[in-house]
């Protein structure tokens, strides 16, 4: 019984995949006539997690929403910040503090009312008092902690100049701010639409297609919750063209197996918007067939995957949120550090964690991923090759007796791929150090609370970048108490260099950024294993798939031809 | 003088054979070994335990160890059960997986008896009050959900109290507790039906204390029974083990657990089948065999089944 069904199933893939390829095969049309049709149409495993631009924060919600909403300033292609609404570069005071902005006067949200500085002003308030997870992107501006703490309702730095521009000022130079500027947290939101939906610091009005109110190029006109979203283009939309496409049909399905069956049977345009990936097995069938090959799109994704090693020597040693001392911390663990980074050969652990390479490529480079700014360069982390004999006589010399690392727990957030990466890298540091280690998953919650207090000795860690500039790399993960950094590290070097560094424009900044870079890597505070990479699947006939390290494509570059 | 009566002679022509007195066990092996299938289900387990045994002191290559060829890879001379996703071999897991699951149902079978077999005996023995509140705890048990029960009692004890390290021993212990019912309560009956026995009634008279009457005479006639329920505690604790370990409950990684396997290999059925084929039909062979070794005992202990 059991294997009728399982010859079944398999005569049943080996059809699809055979008609499949056979459609591959037929569809070269490369005119650029488009089709009757242009709804494009793609799955997601989960709902979106939150529709307001104040309180977002997750990859899936950013690249959806950046479709219905804007604001001063947006990354192209390349990560380049370039103007949106604003007219060009904000005017810098000399001492840094002071941006001033100028808007474009042509701007309309998709109901039609006029953006005027006074949304921005709106806008900007609102995300810093409603506290969301990226709310510290006002964090530099003057009267934010007033707001935040509720003490206030408006930043005293943001000033009104006229109806399109508008000046904040901050309380510190803080160069990257500018960057930030171009982040969701600052997208603009209708204020007429919102208090006439409730308070302003309510977030209703962005689940109901009607007040769903943006500048973005496209509006949502319906939600199911948990089962469909769509969305059409804004008619006479402020920035010119809306492109090919005349609708956008998202569906919500929880298996990845069933959301790719759906597209081999042409109910969807693609798979891979929205930071969607394929289940790891098909991704290597999807690579291994020449046919079926040409549909898949590998691009690198702005997140890298690293070994945490906990730095804490002692109680409140050398961070206030540490409780014990742990072998791999300080100048005493760096030996054992480098022999665990060691050990490990990252070709076989990008062959099965990242299924054949599919998933993510090795990080040899630093802990910021390749293609961002601060990148150190191909193989220039010494402590990312496979060396087994040196990393034998490091262990050797760090723990002879191996008591530092008996009963040895790597603890991760349940997901396929922690598992596989913890899986592989048990196998790899028993055969190349003999070092028995056991791999412990937690809820994601769990491990990140436990992680934030330096609970565990050895751990995954990984930083998906919010933009390209070093500075989200090290005042998150790096500086001392850093909330994101789970290590309890902590340098007064690299923490002054970080407070220069974040003082001036990336311009002037970037060689110390990757100095700083370069002391974790010499000092192997982070045992870095991969970039990541993004995974997108169409057919020959979708242009205009694809993205950079950080989103998808504008929607407004897709366009199906006739197939 | 009086002539001396005739002496009848018996007649030998006339005389049978008295039957040969065998034990319950002999007679219970005399005719399991005529049950085809229950051989057959001996033999698999027989492999089982020598297989078990051997992935002890050896296997083709270390059961966790990783990309030992290409991941995937099908059948070989060199990997006769081929490779899995992570590139180990298949043949070494399946090994090693013959060790957890002896483990897994031998323990749970002991376990499951330790606590069955006193709690059954002294309620059918005493009876009476000792009986209403042994029985009420087994009603009471038989009415909570017994997987779900087991899953709490796993993640309890090994993750949320830390009490038991997960592995064999939290899964043996998880089970058991979950399932000592059905033992306690074929004991009992036995032991209710035995106590009114001449035999016992026998011994009583005779001085026997109530520890001596219950160890040597009711449990060793209602011995028969109890093996047959233990045999079928066996592909229950094993099936158990392997529904927790595909659904990433049960043993850790890199143990090699057949149901783990399965679960691995479950995504890649449509091009590397051989991964999770190889756990499933050990699995089920394992299954089969215990259950037709515990039909063939329970008819070979069953005096109506008497041939």
């Amino acid at each position: 019984m059991t294997r009728i069904a399982v010859f079944r199933s398999l005569a049943v893939a080996v059809g699809a995949v055979s008609m499949l390829a056979a459609c591959g095969g037929g569809n070269n049309n490369t005119s650029e006539n488009l089709a009757s049709d242009q709804t494009l149409s793609f799955p997601m495993v989960d709902d979106v997690g939150n529709l307001d631009p104040g309180t977002m924060s997750a990859a899936v919600d950013i690249d959806i929403f950046r479709n219905t909403y804007s604001g001063l300033y947006k990354f192209d292609d390349q990560l380049n910040e370039v103007p949106d609404i604003a007219t060009g570069a904000p005017q810098i005071s000399t001492d840094g503090l002071t941006y001033t902005f100028k808007m474009k006067n042509n701007v309309k949200f998709s109901n039609g009312d006029p953006v005027k500085a006074d949304d921005f002003l709106f806008s900007w308030n609102r995300a810093a008092a409603i506290q969301g997870d990226y709310a510290s992107v006002f964090q530099p501006v003057a009267g934010y902690d007033a707001v935040a703490n509720g003490k206030a309702t408006e930043m005293t730095g943001l000033k009104k100049i006229d109806d399109y521009s508008f000046s904040a000022t901050l309380s510190a130079p803080a160069a990257y701010w500018f960057t930030e500027v171009a982040l969701w947290t600052a997208w603009v939101v209708d204020k007429k639409v919102v208090l006439a939906a409730g308070k302003a610091t309510e977030s209703n009005w962005a689940s109901d297609p009607a007040t769903a109110i943006g500048t973005g190029s496209f509006k949502m006109t319906a939600r199911t919750p948990k089962q469909s979203i769509d969305f059409a283009p804004v008619s006479n939309w402020w920035g010119g063209s809306t492109g090919a496409i005349t609708k956008v049909h998202i569906e919500i399905i929880a298996d990845q197996k069933s959301s790719l069956t759906k597209y081999e049977s042409g109910n969807f345009t693609l798979i891979g918007f929205a930071n969607q990936s394929l289940d790891p097995d098909d991704v290597v069938r999807y690579n291994s067939d020449p046919q079926l090959k040409k549909q898949l799109q590998l691009l690198p994704s702005a997140r890298t995957t690293w070994i945490g090693f906990n730095f804490c020597e002692g109680a409140g040693k050398p961070s206030k949120n540490c409780t014990k001392g742990n072998p791999f911390a300080g100048d005493a663990g760096k030996l054992g550090r480098e022999a665990f980074s060691l050990a490990v050969d990252r070709d076989q652990l990008v062959d099965i964690a990242c299924s054949k390479g599919t998933a993510c490529f090795k990080a040899t480079g630093g802990v910021i991923t390749k293609g961002l700014k601060g990148y150190l360069g191909d193989n220039t982390d010494p402590w990312a090759v496979f060396d087994k004999a040196k990393a034998q006589s490091l262990f050797k010399q760090w723990d002879p007796d191996g008591s530092k690392t008996k009963n040895l727990v790597y603890t991760y957030n349940t997901s396929g791929f922690n598992k596989a990466v913890c899986d592989n890298l048990a196998s790899q540091w028993q055969a190349n150090l003999g070092v028995k280690m056991q791999c412990t998953a937690q809820d994601r919650a769990s491990f990140f609370n436990a992680r934030t207090k330096c609970s565990y000795p050895i751990f995954r860690h990984s930083w998906g970048a919010d933009y390209d500039h070093p500075q989200d790399w090290f005042d998150f993960l790096f500086v001392t108490d850093a909330g994101s950094g789970g290590a309890c590290y902590s340098n007064s070097q690299l923490d002054q260099m970080a407070k220069d560094a974040n003082a001036k424009p990336l311009s002037q900044s970037l060689d110390t950024y990757k100095a700083m870079n370069k002391i974790l890597v010499d000092n192997t505070v982070t045992g870095n294993l991969v970039y990541g990479i993004q995974q997108y699947v169409s057919p020959a006939y979708v242009k205009g798939v694809g993205g950079n390290a950080l989103y998808d494509n504008y929607w407004t570059d897709v366009k199906i031809l006739q197939h | 003088m009086a002539q001396a009566a005739p002496v009848i002679q018996p007649d030998l022509e006339l005389s049978y054979e008295m039957p040969e007195q065998v034990t319950l066990l002999s007679d219970a092996w005399r005719r399991l070994k005529r049950n085809r299938l229950a051989l057959v289900g001996a033999v698999i387990i027989g492999l089982l335990f020598v297989t078990a045994l051997i992935s002890i002191v050896w296997t083709p290559y270390p059961t966790w160890l990783q990309a030992v060829g290409p991941t995937y890879q099908p059948p070989s001379a060199a990997h006769p059960l081929g490779l899995d996703q992570a590139g180990r071999d298949i043949l070494s897991r399946i090994m090693g997986g013959a060790l957890i699951t002896v483990q897994v149902g031998v323990g749970s079978a002991i376990i499951v008896s330790l606590i069955g077999i006193p709690l059954g005996l002294l309620a059918g023995f005493y009876r009476g009050k000792v009986d209403t509140v042994i029985s009420f705890f087994i009603n009471i048990w038989y009415g909570i959900p017994d997987l779900l029960v087991a899953l709490i009692l796993v993640f309890v004890l090994s993750d949320a109290l830390h009490l038991i390290p997960r592995g064999v021993l939290v899964i043996v212990i998880a089970f058991s507790l979950t399932r000592w019912m059905d033992v306690a309560r074929l004991v009992r009956g036995q032991a209710l039906a035995l106590r009114e026995r001449e035999f016992v009634e026998a011994a009583r008279m005779s001085g026997a204390r109530d520890f001596a009457l219950l160890a040597r005479h009711i449990l060793p006639n209602a011995l028969g029974p109890i093996i047959v329920q233990a045999t079928f505690a066996i592909p229950a604790a094993v099936l158990f083990e392997a529904f927790l370990s595909f659904l990433g409950l049960g043993l850790p990684s890199p143990t090699p657990s057949w149901g783990a396997m399965a679960a691995d290999g479950y995504h890649g059925m449509d091009f590397a089948p051989h991964i999770v084929l190889a756990p499933t039909i050990a699995l089920s062979l394992t299954l089969m065999a215990f259950n037709w070794v515990g039909d063939g005992l329970r008819d070979a202990f069953d005096p109506r089944m008497r041939r």
